[in-house]
């Protein structure tokens, strides 16, 4: 066997409550060595817990963590945050309002005469060369995040951490602000864990991505991998777009308007996932009746009433099938998703099983 | 749950505790101020069927309702005062507001003995009104001693704490509320008295309670006015027939009165929570007054030259007389430089001791030391300067040689004014949001480091303004001052006090003018900053 490198972060097991009510349990995860790796889940499910564990602000009450293989959390032992190497991004920046731009960025590094080209370097690093004299105050978001940015890579850490670094920024900025961040991560040649409940931002950015909810990790994987076969009921309806519909089984099949698909082992009870773009108008197919139509310019979404009453999202193509309201029939481009959804806790909220779903917000 | 995992959790919870240093300091800080009511019931419980005599003596009883009555009067004319004047001066078109908005907290600089001696030596017997009415037969004035005197001194030179609690309140209140007051039909006074007080409400209890326990601790001007309350009695009681059990049961008397009065606050504040108004975006329109215009402002001018204008006035009469007479100025610059001194440790002192509790206090709420820490911090809010006073004198004769020492009047001034240090230091870094201090630990560097470079810098001027404060009143301190100072030491409050005692005016003169000089400086510090901000 070839000795991979050891992973920039190996967590298993950590659990913390507060209180009595758990934020993060039994968190296992991995970041591979120059990976960026996203950790999605609603507000409240403990991902930034998680993170501040692993930066070294909240203890852990079990499980260990190490970093790049140096042991940093483990019943006996709780590394403070300062000698951990890691360098982190908070969601509110935390820029020090009483230094300058360059005096923040300096801040992590030792006196000496790499002082100031290592600040300059790190300036240059997030485009900010010549703004070292600033105050704080002066910069505009999109600019006092890149100052934060700055600070936390110039003393040159292996892992940067990253607390829904895009949450304070206009929205017509992110975007932008996604595509520079990921160019400088990949410069600066280091491994980056980001929280985040933006699962566009997670899709778009993250080699990997993990799913998280109610303190527990539900899914791990590729960007693709996680929207396509989403493990859960909640990762389904979390990322992205979907049609969730609750149905019981029978003799091990699902019965639905589109179709009869076989149901997971032993399930009594399944979720059907459909996303929109997983439909298309076919003759013969289920018929129902167009009820609203959103134009979005690089696609449409119907709004359609099938016979029997389930109400559904259709994603076509701009220009297919023109006009509003009227007839249609519909039919699958593949075969729907099928997952187990016997927990009763689950199923109460997938009442609105019909409802629009609109994962992003 | 398994032993084992009890155990462990245990151990976990142990490492989020807050840093040795820190809530070992504050631990030390809490037990510091433990000292004044442990030994008083340690004194009180050497001879407890003296000190239970003392208490249930005939005279303690109508000796407490005379006190309790000085301090209900003036806690009312106090907030009579107050209430107009925060009204008038931050809502209304009021003429000369600006100006007067910086003057109206400043008889706070007049210590209420200077007050005091100013109103005897100006309406007196004998006294300057007296004399100037004398051509016309006038040979007898009304008495300014006793009850009605000691009110209206105490109440003029304390208003400002109301007024100081209320301004922010008012200029923070709502005005869509009172509009819909308004347009629903109801009258001015009716929309005031039902919409705008109960706004006003916790400001008031706050400010009041400030006010109250003033009065209840003022011994200066109680004494100069002859009126018999609760400091006066004991502070004879210690000094003339060295009765010290029975001073101490009188003290651990007047301390329970106090704490009824903080717990009387604290009972109806619990009750009524008013959360400040979620932004009212639009800053509230200038109420004309109309025709009640100058009589408004009369009405500020005359609380402000009975308050300032007068003592200063009196007192310059006073100097300049002195001077005429030859009077012997010399000693009042050392006595200014004692008190320079006094009070710049003393602040110095409350800051320190209050930056461990305040930190614990803001940073680590959860921590079990931490409520008892900063209940006990408090000490020196519920308990008269006297009382303090006196416990330091027993807990000091117990080690030798700190008895009579600068060491013990330095710690009783801090003890007494560290609530004004902790909760200027607490709202500082209440503002510090906890991801930059956690942001530079990040950054490689330990607690200790980040508390320098991060936390203290950006509290800098709040902590600031809380030593101003503690400054501001060790300068006027005057009954810890008279008990503990060393032989030697003589503050500008001691000599303004030996002076006036005997009625010799002219000799008070000059050092109740520095006084109020010096003491005006914190208070103008923020007006003046103001101004040179807003001129940039």
């Amino acid at each position: 066997m070839t000795e991979h490198p050891a992973p920039a972060v190996e967590a298993r097991g950590l659990r913390r409550t507060f209180n009595g009510a758990v934020a993060v349990d039994d968190l296992s995860l991995e970041v591979a060595e120059g990976e960026l790796f996203a950790l999605l889940g609603p507000s409240g499910c403990g991902k930034t817990t998680a993170l501040r564990i692993i930066a070294g602000f909240e203890p852990a009450e079990a499980g260990t963590l190490s970093l790049h293989g140096r042991l940093m959390v483990d019943r006996t032992t709780n590394v403070p945050p300062e000698r951990r190497g890691v360098g982190m991004v908070f969601q509110d920046y935390a820029l020090f309002p009483h230094m300058s731009v360059a005096e923040n960025v300096a801040y992590g590094l030792d006196d000496g005469g790499q002082r100031a080209l290592r600040t300059e370097e790190a300036l240059a690093l997030v485009g900010l060369t010549g703004l070292g004299r600033r105050g704080v105050h002066e910069l505009s978001g999109g600019e006092q995040q890149r100052v934060a940015l700055a600070r936390a890579l110039a003393p040159r850490p292996q892992l940067l951490l990253l607390d829904e670094p895009f949450s304070n920024l206009d929205p017509s900025l992110r975007s932008q602000v996604r595509t520079e961040l990921r160019g400088v991560i990949e410069r600066a040649g280091i491994s980056a864990l980001l929280v985040t409940h933006d699962q566009e931002e997670a899709l778009s950015i993250a080699g990997s991505l993990a799913f998280m909810w109610k303190g527990r990790i539900d899914q791990v994987g590729r960007p693709d991998e996680v929207y396509r076969e989403p493990a859960t009921v909640h990762a389904a309806r979390f990322i992205g777009d979907a049609n969730i519909w609750s149905f019981p089984a029978e003799g091990g099949r699902v019965h639905t308007p589109l179709g009869d698909f076989a149901a997971p082992d032993g399930a009594s009870h399944c979720a059907v996932v459909v996303r929109p773009e997983d439909l298309q108008v076919q003759a013969g197919g289920a018929r129902g009746e167009v009820m609203q139509r959103q134009y979005y310019g690089h696609d449409q979404v119907l709004f359609v009433r099938l016979e029997g009453g389930t109400e559904l999202r259709v994603r076509l193509a701009p220009h297919e099938r023109l006009g509003g309201a009227g007839p249609i029939a519909l039919g699958l481009r593949r075969d729907p998703l099928v997952l187990a959804d016997d927990g009763p806790a689950n199923r109460p909220d997938d009442g609105a099983a019909d409802g629009p779903e609109d994962g992003s917000d | 749950m398994t032993a084992a995992f009890r155990m462990r959790a245990a151990r976990s919870a142990a490492r989020s505790w807050p840093p040795v240093l820190l809530w070992g300091s504050a631990l030390a800080a809490a037990t510091f101020c433990a000292i004044p009511p442990v030994y008083l019931m340690i004194r009180a419980g050497q001879d407890p069927a003296a000190a239970l005599d003392a208490i249930l003596a005939s005279s303690t009883l109508p000796l407490a309702a005379r006190t309790f009555a000085l301090t209900a009067a003036v806690t009312a004319l106090a907030t009579a005062i107050a209430l107009p004047m925060a009204w008038l001066t931050a809502r209304t078109d009021l003429p000369g507001r600006r100006v007067l908005r910086v003057l109206a907290p400043l008889p706070l600089a007049v210590p209420s003995y200077v007050g005091a001696l100013v109103a005897i030596s100006a309406l007196g017997p004998r006294g300057l009104l007296q004399q100037a009415l004398e051509p016309a037969g006038v040979e007898r004035l009304p008495s300014i001693f006793g009850f009605w005197g000691a009110t209206a001194v105490l109440a003029l030179f304390t208003y400002p704490y109301l007024l100081l609690t209320l301004l922010p309140a008012v200029a923070a209140l709502d005005p869509r509320l009172e509009e819909l007051s308004l347009g629903f039909g109801r009258g001015r006074w009716e929309t005031f008295r039902r919409v705008t007080l109960p706004q006003l409400r916790p400001a008031l209890t706050s400010g009041g309670l400030l006010v109250a326990l003033y009065a209840l601790a003022d011994f200066g001007a109680v004494s100069l006015l002859r009126f018999d309350s609760f400091t006066r009695v004991i502070f004879l009681r210690y000094e003339s027939s060295f009765d010290r059990g029975g001073a101490a049961a009188l003290a651990l008397a007047l301390a329970v009165v106090a704490l009824a009065i903080v717990a009387l606050e604290v009972w109806t504040r619990g009750r009524a929570r008013y959360h400040s108004a979620h932004g009212s975006t639009r800053p509230a329109e200038r109420i004309p007054l109309g025709r009640w215009r100058w009589p408004a402002l009369g009405f500020v001018v005359a609380v402000l030259t009975l308050a300032l204008a007068a003592p200063i006035g009196v007192l310059g009469y006073w100097l300049v007389r002195g001077i005429g007479a030859g009077e012997v100025l010399e000693g009042v610059w050392g006595a200014a430089f004692d008190s320079l001194l006094a009070s710049a440790l003393a602040s110095a002192g409350a800051g320190a001791i209050a930056l461990p509790v305040a930190l614990l206090a803001v940073r680590h709420p959860r921590f079990p030391l931490t409520r008892p820490t900063e209940v006990l911090a408090h000490t020196g809010f519920a308990l008269p300067g006297l009382v303090v006073a006196l416990a330091f004198v027993f807990a000091a004769i117990n080690f030798g040689p700190l008895y009579q020492s600068l060491a013990v009047l330095i710690a009783a001034y801090a003890l007494l004014f560290l609530p004004q240090a902790l909760g200027a230091t607490r709202v500082a870094l209440l503002q510090i949001s906890p991801s930059m201090e956690e942001a530079a630990r990040g950054l490689g560097r330990p607690a200790s480091r980040v508390l320098t470079t991060i936390t203290l810098p950006l509290a800098r001027p709040g902590i600031l303004a809380g030593a101003a404060l503690v400054f501001l009143t060790t300068m006027k301190e005057l009954p810890a001052t008279l008990i503990l100072a060393p032989i030697g030491f003589e503050t500008l409050a001691v000599r303004v006090w030996s002076a006036s005692s005997e009625a010799f005016f002219a000799r008070a003169a000059l050092p109740a003018l520095l006084l109020i000089a010096l003491s005006a400086i914190p208070l103008l510090l923020p007006a003046l900053s103001h101004r040179r901000q807003s001129t940039r």
